[in-house]
């Protein structure tokens, strides 16, 4: 029967399995660990794997040098992960969150800011912070509120929407990509190379060297396009 | 024998599927990462697939999506996911491997009395490496431990076996199926396997479908 464990003070432990992990002073897990819930107010360093079965909460610090892989996930405060991060339902970064390889989830959150070394997959993901994927972004429904800058190498996706957020932060808001392909594209402050879709709509502040539509494009306000071709 | 490729612009417009439903296919691991191979064109990167192993997948697909959820169509679609079991008399009867291949297999494996879908693929390939005339039993033999080798290093048997020979002296090599490799002038490739193909083709006659 797993028990439960609590750090308030400086605790350094080997890992293991709990039933509900609570850090609110400082704990360095040497190991892999294992619980059913698992909320950091304080600090936390996880040398292995960490694997929660209902939610993780971060809300001080954390640092993972494994992978981790939870129920939900949701980062108020600060977050390093060296591996993955493999969600079932939600995840939910209104802090900062970064993820040296993969980010899977069923939803993705970005309200804060995200940085991700390898590619983000879910089936709805819903920026309204910033956004650095050195990969490719697969989601059916990817939806931006621009705030500064995002920049993803790839997006493949059903439909995408970007539009610029009100209160922008001090850069121009934008989205920089090298290839968007999706079913329904219809974007707005997007630098791309190229974007290929069914229906392609491009608003002000676009800048896409090539696009390639099979059913219809459109171009409004200041979009500037190199070149559109039907295929 | 390599395979070959198609755009993924043809794959789109042969098959009349749309990008969202390739890229939910691909998150799903309905589509092999490997058969996603990028190449520099004069446009730029473009995406390729192996030509007959995508359209095959994708009509598999399209034809049992509506009946079953993604997650289990993966898992059947997946080597390590297909649930069968045959004797060998049963494999000899179904043409998947000749008594000769078998007596190595079972030489091998004297336990094995009745084999899960990962033994009959070694099996089978141990049958193909005899029947083309170019490998030795011996060698034939040594594919047996390299075909398990491999398996645990490449995912899904997205892997090409080739018998690299050299005066007389065989050896195995497990590679990428379109990864680019150069072997010595003086060397040559006896047998090439496609494990992933011969997965497909196996799957086709176990489960009894044409």
């Amino acid at each position: 029967m797993a028990e439960d464990l609590e750090v308030s003070g400086r605790a350094t432990l080997g890992g293991g399995a709990y039933r509900k992990v609570e850090v609110n002073g400082t704990a360095k897990m040497q190991g892999d660990v294992s619980c059913e819930r698992c909320e950091v107010n304080g600090s936390a360093h996880v040398g292995g794997r960490m694997d929660v079965t209902e939610k993780f909460e971060v809300n001080g610090r954390v640092t993972v040098n494994g992978s981790i892989r939870a129920g939900a996930f949701e980062v108020n405060g600060l977050c390093d992960v060296a591996g993955e991060c493999e969600i079932d339902d939600e995840a939910e970064i209104a802090g900062m969150a970064k993820i040296g390889r993969g980010l899977k989830a069923g939803r993705v959150h970005v309200g804060g800011r995200a940085r991700v070394g390898g590619p983000i997959e879910a089936d709805r993901i819903c920026v309204t912070g910033s956004v650095e994927c050195r990969a490719l972004m697969n989601a059916d429904e990817i939806e931006f509120e621009l705030m500064g800058k995002s920049r993803v190498r790839e997006i493949g996706c059903t439909t995408i929407t970007t539009r610029v957020g009100k209160g922008g932060w001090f850069s121009k808001p934008r989205l920089e990509v090298e290839v968007i392909e999706g079913d329904r594209i219809e974007v707005e402050a997007v630098l791309a190379r190229r974007i290929r879709g069914d229906v392609v709509v491009l608003g002000d502040g676009c800048e896409v060297d090539r696009v390639e539509y099979r059913t219809a494009f459109e171009r409004r306000g200041s979009a500037v396009v190199g070149e559109s071709v039907q295929l | 024998m390599e395979d070959e490729l198609i755009s993924k612009k043809e794959l789109l417009d042969i098959t009349g599927i749309s990008y969202g439903q390739l890229y939910r296919w691909k998150r799903k691991k309905l589509i092999p990462e490997e058969w996603f191979i990028r190449k520099s064109t004069f446009t730029g990167q473009e995406t390729f697939f192996p030509r007959d192993k995508i359209l095959s997948r994708i009509e598999q697909i399209k034809q049992w999506k509506e009946d079953v959820p993604l997650d289990e169509l993966a898992k059947r679609l997946s080597p390590d996911g297909i649930d069968v079991e045959r004797t060998g008399a049963d494999l000899v009867r179904l043409g998947i491997a000749s008594p000769p291949a078998l007596r190595l297999y079972e030489e091998a494996h004297p336990r094995a009395r009745v084999l899960a879908f990962r033994e009959i693929v070694c099996a089978h390939l141990v049958h193909e490496a005899i029947a083309s005339g170019q490998v030795s039993l011996d060698e034939a033999r040594q594919l047996i431990p390299m075909f398990e080798h491999s398996v645990t290093m490449f995912r899904d048997m997205q892997v090409r076996l080739d018998l690299v020979r050299k005066l007389g002296v065989g050896i195995w090599l497990a590679r990428a199926p379109n990864a680019e490799v150069v072997i010595d002038p003086q060397a040559n490739v006896a047998f090439s396997a496609d494990v992933a193909s011969a997965v497909e083709q196996l799957k086709l006659k176990l489960m009894g479908r044409t």
